[in-house]
C-alpha cells in the first residue's frame, strides 16, 4: 500500500477543483482576524454604549458587559489566538515529524513513542492547562501556549510514527538499511521527504487543536486576562448577558466556530485523502 | 485459447434431469472475446471466449497470468480494481452481467451464480461458525440441511460449532465450497477448488462436481491446473494462452538462453549459513519462520531459493542481508564471521553485499530522482569521487539498459521493468561481490521477467558476482541459476542442482 | 495470478476442548498483562503530574497566603500542608492513599473526597450520558455513511462530522443555548440545583449532553466510517459482497466484527475529550459538576485538589481503555 500511496502524492500536486473554494473561508478569516487591529473603530478598553448595550449605529454589535464596543473587540480579539494556535501547531509538527521518523526506524524509539502518548491519554488537556496554570504563576498565554505543545506532541508523534511505519517496511529502505545507511539518513532523507501529505494534514488537525486548546483556556481565564480582549473570553465575560445582547456572545462564538470549522474544511481538501485517515488514527 | 472437448466424456451428456432447459434452450453461460485490461497497463485477460452448457463440467487451464481468475470473476461482473472491459460480451443466464443494475446483479449472484475463490481462508468471515456461514446463504437453513450439505462436501458434522481459523486448509476450501451449494445455484464457478486436498479427497470432490452437474443440471466452470481432476469430472476443457509481453519493454522479449556459469573454479567459500533459526513472538504465539537452514551459495555462482509464500524465503535472505536476526546460527562469507544485524557488520562487508530488494514500486524512494538513488551510495560508500559521480550514474543506468536521461526521472515515470532495473544499478554502484535478489521478477509480465534474469546473469559474468535468488517461480529461477534451495514451513527441503530440482518438481 | 499453495493438507479439526482451554488461557494471561500496562501507565502519569507541580514555582501556601502574611507564618502553613516534606515521600503518601478513596487534603485544609463526593457523580452522569450518545450517533451515523461509499449521505456525513468535530464544546453550547433556549424557548437556559445536589430536572441535562456530544459524535464517526472502509477491503468482506449478500448484512455481519478494535480506541479516546469538556460545559450551565470546584481550586492555587481531580479523571479513562482492550482481545481471541 505504501508505496502507491507515496507515489501518489507525488502524482497528485495538481490541487483537486474545488480545494481554492473550500481553502478560502479559512484563508480569508486569518487575514481579517491579524488586520482586525487596523479596521477597529473604537479602543478595546473604553465603555461606548450601556452595559449590554443594543446593537445600533454607533455600536454595529453592540456593547459588552462594560459597555464597550463588541465588534471592535472582536476586531482585536482573534489575532493573538491564531497566532498562538499557528505556533503551536509548527512546533507540535516539527517535533512529532521529526520524532516519528526516528520511530519508525528505531524500534527502542518507537517503543518510547508508544508508551509516552499512551500516558498522555490519561491526562484530558483541559486539567492538564490547568495544572499548568497553576504550576507557572502569570504565565498567561506562553503557559498556555507551552501547555498545548506538551499535551498535543506525543499523540501528534505516534500518527506520524504509524504514517511512516509502512514506509520503514518498504524496500528502499530496506536496502539502504542492508547498505549500512546510518539511523539520521533513515529517517530524515529516505523517510521524511515521502510524509509531506501526512504532515500537511497533520498540521491541519494540530492547528484546529490547538485553537481548541487555546481558546478552552481563555474561557476558563487561564490564558488572556481581563481587559484584554479575547474571543474566548469574550464569550465568558458576556455569557450572563445573552439575553439583552446575543451578539456580544454570538459573534466571538461564530467566530471562533469558523476559524475551526474553516481550517478543517482546508486540510481536508488540500491533503489526500489516505494522509488524512493515516493522521486521524 | 482452445476449447476441447474432453475424449472421455462427451459434451453433448444430457443431463437427466427434468429441470434442465430443452436442447435449444441459450447455455447458461457464454462469453465472446472478452479482453480485460488495466488502464494503460498490461493486459489481464485476452479475447477469451467460452461456452458452458447446463450440466456440464468446464475446466479452464492456462498457466500462471493466463487470466483464468480473471475470466471466473468476469462471470460474476466483477473485475481486479481498475481494470476494466476493452471488448468483448459476458452473457451469464441470459443477462449482460456488466450492463446490470446493482440489485438485480446482486440478486443473481446471490441466488444463481455461485463462485468460490482460489484462497477461501482468507475469504471465510474469522469470526462466524462454520454452520452459520452455511445457514446465512442457504435456501434451506434447518440445521438437518447445514450437516447434509457438510456430508455432501465429506467435513464432519461436529464442524458446524467451529471457526475457518481451527479448521485446515483443505476443509476451509471444502467449507467455501459447501457455502456456495448452500445456495442451489444455476453456475457454480470455483477457483482451485481442489488445490491442497489429497488423491482420495480430490477424487470424492471430483465426483460431488460430476453428481452435481449431471443430477441437478448446475453448469460448472473450475479454474484448474490438476490434469487428473480435468481428467475426472470435465466434459470440455478451455486453454487459456499466456498474453504476451506488455509493448514498451526496453529490452524486448529476448531467446530464452542459459549463459554458462563462470568456469572459475570456487576459489573462495563464498556465503555460508549453519543451523539457521529465526523465529517471531506476537502476543504469545511463536511462529517458527526458519528451522535449523544449512545455506550454502559458493562464490561465482548463482544460487536460488524457491518455496510458497510463508515458507521461510524471505526470511531467509532478510536473516542473509542482516535485516533479520536469527535466534541461533552464524553466517559466514570467505570463512569470515558476517555478523547480524546488518549495522555491526564492517564498512567493507556493508558495501561487498547488497540487496535488490522485492516490489518494484517501493524498491526505489519515489521522492528521490533515479540519480539521486544511485548516487547516494557511491558517495556513502566512497566507491566514487564527487566529480565523477555524475558520470558513474550514466555508467550504472548504461550497465543496466537504460537511457542516461533516466536519472532525471522519479520511479512512478518507469515502468515495472525499469524500475527493476534502476534498482539493480543501485546495488551495482556499491560495487558489491554478492546480490542478495528477493522476488526480483514478481510483479513483471513473463518477458519483462525474462529480460530483467538475463541482465542479472550478464551482470553476473561481467563482474564476476556471485547471486542469491528468491522466488516462487521455480521454473525461472531453474533456468538462471547453478544450485535450488526449495523450502517448505522453514526447513530446505531440497537442495540441489537447478535441474534435477525442477525435475522433481514436474514429477 | 499467483497461485496460491494452501498448507499441506487435510489435518483433523484440532479437538475443540482443547483450543478452547488453550484461548481462555491466553485470553486470560493477555488480560492480565494488558492490565498490568495501564497500570504502570496510570502510576507513571500521576508520579509525572505530581512531579511537574513539585518542580515549578509557586505553592498552595503562598497561594492561599493573606496579605501581609510574614516568613514565619508562611513557614508554619507551609509546615501544617506538610509542604517541607521531602517530595517523594509526598508522592509515596499520597499514592498509597489514593486506593483506600482517600485523595488528600485540600490548601483549606478539608478533604478532597468530601470536596468532590458530590459534585463528581453528576459530572459522571453528565460525560456517561454523553458518551453513550456519542457512541450510538457516530455507529448509526458511521454505517449509514459506509452504506454507499462516496453516495450523497456519505459525503454529507463526512462533511458535518469534520465541521462539528473542530468545533469547542462552549461554542456548541452557545449555539443550542440561542436555539433551544433564547429563541424557541423549549429548554431552560441555566441548571437548577435540587435539594440532593442534583439537576431538578431531566431537561437541564439536555443541552450540556448535546454541547459535549456534537464535537466527539463528528470525530467517532469519521473512525467508524474509516474502520468500516478498511474491512470493506478484507477478502472475506469482498467474498460476501460477491456472494450476492444484502448491503446492510455485509456491512453489520461481516464487516463490523472487524472493525471494533479500531472503533473501541477511537471512543475511549473521547473520555477524556468528554470529562474535559464537560468541566466548560458546566460552567456556562451552571451545572454541579467538578467544574465549580476546579475554578475554585485554580484561583486558590489548591494543588491536592486539582490532583485529585486529575487522579479522578485519569482512573475512569483507565477503566474505558481497559474495556477497549477488553473488546480488541475478544475480537482477535473469536478468530482461532
Amino acid at each position: 500500500m505504501s508505496a502507491a500511496t507515496v507515489s501518489d502524492g507525488r502524482r497528485r500536486r495538481r490541487a483537486r477543483p474545488g480545494a481554492l473554494l473550500r481553502t478560502a473561508p479559512a484563508a480569508l478569516l486569518v487575514l481579517a482576524a491579524l488586520a482586525g487591529p487596523l479596521l477597529a473603530a473604537e479602543p478595546v478598553d473604553k465603555p461606548v454604549t450601556a452595559p449590554y448595550g443594543e446593537a445600533g449605529a454607533d455600536a454595529l454589535l453592540g456593547g459588552d458587559q462594560l459597555g464597550r464596543d463588541v465588534l471592535s473587540r472582536l476586531l482585536h480579539g482573534g489575532g493573538a489566538l491564531i497566532a498562538g494556535a499557528l505556533t503551536v501547531a509548527a512546533v507540535v509538527t516539527l517535533l512529532a515529524t521529526l520524532l516519528g521518523c526516528f520511530a519508525a526506524v528505531s524500534p527502542r524509539t518507537g517503543r518510547l513513542v508508544e508508551r509516552a502518548a499512551d500516558t498522555a491519554i490519561l491526562l484530558p488537556p483541559v486539567l492538564g492547562i490547568m495544572l499548568l496554570a497553576l504550576a507557572w504563576p502569570g504565565g498567561g498565554r506562553l503557559a498556555i501556549t507551552v501547555a498545548a505543545i506538551v499535551l498535543g506532541t506525543p499523540y501528534a508523534v505516534r500518527i506520524v510514527a504509524g504514517a511512516a511505519a509502512p514506509l520503514a517496511a518498504t524496500g528502499f529502505v530496506e536496502a539502504a538499511v542492508a547498505s549500512g545507511e546510518r539511523v539520521g539518513h533513515l529517517a530524515l532523507r529516505e523517510i521524511l521527504p515521502n510524509l509531506r501529505a501526512t504532515v500537511l494534514a497533520l498540521f491541519g488537525l494540530r492547528f484546529v487543536d490547538a485553537v481548541y486548546v487555546i481558546s478552552m483556556a481563555g474561557f476558563l481565564q487561564l490564558g488572556p486576562q481581563p481587559p484584554e480582549a479575547d474571543w474566548a473570553l469574550m464569550i465568558r465575560e458576556n455569557a450572563p448577558g445573552i439575553l439583552l445582547n446575543p451578539w456580544a456572545v454570538v459573534a466571538p462564538a461564530l467566530a471562533i466556530g469558523l476559524l475551526a470549522i474553516g481550517v478543517n474544511l482546508a486540510t481536508d481538501a488540500l491533503a489526500p485523502a489516505a494522509a488524512r485517515k493515516a493522521a486521524l488514527r | 485459447m482452445t476449447t476441447t472437448r474432453h475424449p472421455a466424456t462427451p459434451t453433448d451428456r444430457i443431463p437427466r434431469d427434468g429441470r434442465t432447459d430443452l436442447p435449444d434452450a441459450p447455455p447458461p453461460v457464454t462469453v465472446t472475446g472478452l479482453e480485460v485490461a488495466l488502464p494503460d497497463g498490461p493486459v489481464l485477460l485476452r479475447a477469451g471466449s467460452l461456452t458452458v452448457r447446463a450440466g456440464t463440467v468446464t475446466a479452464l487451464t492456462g498457466p500462471s497470468g493466463s487470466g483464468k481468475t480473471t475470466l471466473l470473476r468476469a462471470l460474476i461482473g466483477d473485475l481486479p480494481h481498475g481494470a476494466r472491459v476493452t471488448s468483448g460480451t459476458v452473457s451469464v443466464l441470459g443477462q449482460d452481467v456488466f450492463a446490470l443494475a446493482p440489485d438485480a446483479l446482486r440478486a443473481l449472484r446471490r441466488h444463481r451464480v455461485a463462485y468460490v475463490g482460489q484462497d477461501p481462508g482468507s475469504a471465510l468471515n474469522p469470526r462466524m461458525r462454520a454452520g452459520r456461514l452455511i445457514a446465512e446463504v442457504a435456501v434451506d437453513r434447518s440445521p438437518a440441511a447445514v450437516a447434509a450439505l457438510l456430508a455432501e462436501c465429506r467435513l464432519p458434522e461436529t464442524l458446524v460449532h467451529h471457526r475457518p481459523g481451527a479448521l485446515s486448509g483443505g476443509q476451509q476450501r471444502r467449507l467455501a465450497l459447501a457455502r456456495a451449494l448452500a445456495r442451489q445455484p444455476d453456475v457454480l464457478l470455483l477457483d482451485e477448488p481442489t488445490a491442497g486436498l489429497d488423491n482420495a479427497l480430490r477424487d470424492e470432490i471430483a465426483g460431488l462436481l460430476r453428481r452435481l452437474a449431471t443430477d441437478r443440471g448446475v453448469a460448472i466452470v473450475l479454474a484448474c491446473h490438476d490434469p487428473r481432476l480435468v481428467e475426472a469430472c470435465a466434459d470440455a476443457v478451455t486453454v487459456l494462452g499466456a498474453p504476451a509481453g506488455t509493448p514498451g519493454n526496453p529490452a524486448g522479449t529476448p531467446e530464452r538462453t542459459v549463459l554458462p556459469a563462470p568456469a572459475a573454479a570456487p576459489a573462495a567459500d563464498g556465503l555460508r549459513a549453519t543451523d539457521l533459526s529465526v523465529a517471531f513472538t506476537h502476543q504469545g504465539h511463536t511462529h517458527h519462520a526458519l528451522r535449523d537452514a544449512d545455506f550454502h551459495a559458493p562464490a561465482g555462482t548463482a544460487t536460488g531459493i524457491i518455496g510458497p509464500s510463508g515458507s521461510g524465503k524471505s526470511t531467509l535472505l532478510r536473516t542473509l542481508a542482516g535485516l533479520q536476526t536469527p535466534v541461533s546460527g552464524t553466517l559466514t562469507w570467505h570463512g569470515e564471521p558476517l555478523p547480524v544485524p546488518v549495522r555491526k557488520r564492517s564498512r567493507d562487508q556493508q558495501r561487498r553485499i547488497q540487496l535488490v530488494p522485492q516490489n518494484p514500486l517501493g524498491a526505489l524512494n519515489p521522492a528521490r530522482t533515479i540519480g539521486a538513488s544511485l548516487t547516494r551510495p557511491l558517495q556513502l560508500h566512497r566507491t566514487a569521487g564527487r566529480a565523477e559521480r555524475p558520470d558513474r550514474v550514466g555508467r550504472l543506468l548504461d550497465d543496466v539498459g537504460l537511457p542516461r536521461d533516466f536519472a532525471h526521472r522519479y520511479p512512478h515515470e518507469l515502468s515495472g521493468g525499469q524500475r527493476q532495473r534502476a534498482s539493480i544499478a543501485r546495488a551495482l554502484a556499491a560495487e558489491p561481490d554478492l546480490l542478495l535478489c528477493d522476488e526480483v521478477t514478481s510483479a513483471l509480465d513473463p518477458a519483462t521477467a525474462v529480460a530483467v534474469m538475463e541482465l542479472l546473469t550478464r551482470l553476473r559474468t561481467e563482474r564476476r558476482l556471485t547471486l542469491v535468488l528468491v522466488s516462487h517461480e521455480l521454473d525461472l529461477v531453474a533456468a538462471y541459476t547453478d544450485t535450488v534451495h526449495r523450502l517448505d514451513a522453514g526447513r530446505i527441503h531440497t537442495a540441489g542442482p537447478s535441474g534435477d530440482v525442477a525435475d522433481a518438481e514436474e514429477r | 495470478m499467483t497461485d496460491t499453495t494452501a498448507p499441506p493438507a487435510e489435518a483433523a479439526a484440532r479437538p475443540v476442548t482443547a483450543s478452547a482451554a488453550r484461548r481462555a488461557g491466553t485470553l486470560a494471561a493477555r488480560v492480565a498483562a494488558v492490565l498490568a500496562k495501564r497500570l504502570v501507565m496510570l502510576l507513571v502519569l500521576l508520579a509525572v503530574v505530581f512531579a511537574a507541580i513539585e518542580l515549578l514555582p509557586g505553592d498552595a501556601a503562598s497561594a492561599t497566603s493573606e496579605r501581609g502574611e510574614g516568613t514565619a507564618g508562611l513557614a508554619a502553613r507551609r509546615h501544617l500542608l506538610g509542604l517541607d516534606r521531602p517530595v517523594w515521600e509526598r508522592f509515596r503518601d499520597w499514592i498509597t492513599a489514593l486506593p483506600t478513596g482517600d485523595l488528600g487534603t485540600s490548601a483549606r485544609g478539608q478533604h478532597v473526597t468530601d470536596l468532590l463526593a458530590a459534585p463528581l457523580p453528576n459530572t459522571l452522569l453528565l460525560g456517561g450520558t454523553a458518551f453513550v450518545l456519542t457512541v450510538l450517533g457516530a455507529l448509526a451515523l458511521g454505517i449509514w455513511a459506509a452504506a454507499r461509499p462516496r453516495g450523497a449521505v456519505d459525503r454529507i456525513v463526512d462533511l458535518t462530522s469534520t465541521a462539528a468535530f473542530a468545533l469547542p464544546e462552549f461554542v456548541v453550547s452557545i449555539g443550542l443555548l440561542l436555539v433551544l433556549s433564547l429563541w424557541t424557548g423549549w429548554l431552560p437556559a441555566a441548571t437548577v440545583t435540587g435539594a440532593d445536589g442534583a439537576p431538578a430536572t431531566w431537561t437541564m441535562l439536555v443541552m450540556p449532553v448535546l454541547a459535549l456530544a456534537v464535537p466527539q459524535t463528528g470525530w467517532n464517526t469519521r473512525i467508524v466510517r474509516a474502520a468500516l472502509a478498511d474491512q470493506a477491503a478484507a477478502p472475506h468482506v469482498e467474498a460476501a459482497r460477491l456472494d450476492g449478500l444484502s448491503t446492510s448484512r455485509v456491512l453489520l455481519r461481516h464487516a463490523l466484527p472487524g472493525a471494533w478494535p479500531a472503533i473501541a480506541t477511537g471512543v475511549a479516546t473521547s473520555t477524556g475529550m468528554l470529562l474535559g469538556g464537560a468541566v466548560v460545559v458546566e460552567t456556562l450551565f451552571n451545572y454541579p459538576g467538578i467544574g465549580t470546584v476546579l475554578a475554585g481550586a485554580v484561583a486558590d492555587r489548591d494543588t491536592p485538589v486539582i490532583a485529585g481531580v486529575v487522579a479522578c479523571a485519569a482512573a475512569v479513562i483507565t477503566v474505558v481503555l481497559l474495556l477497549a482492550d477488553l473488546v480488541r482481545a475478544r475480537t482477535l481471541g473469536a478468530r482461532s
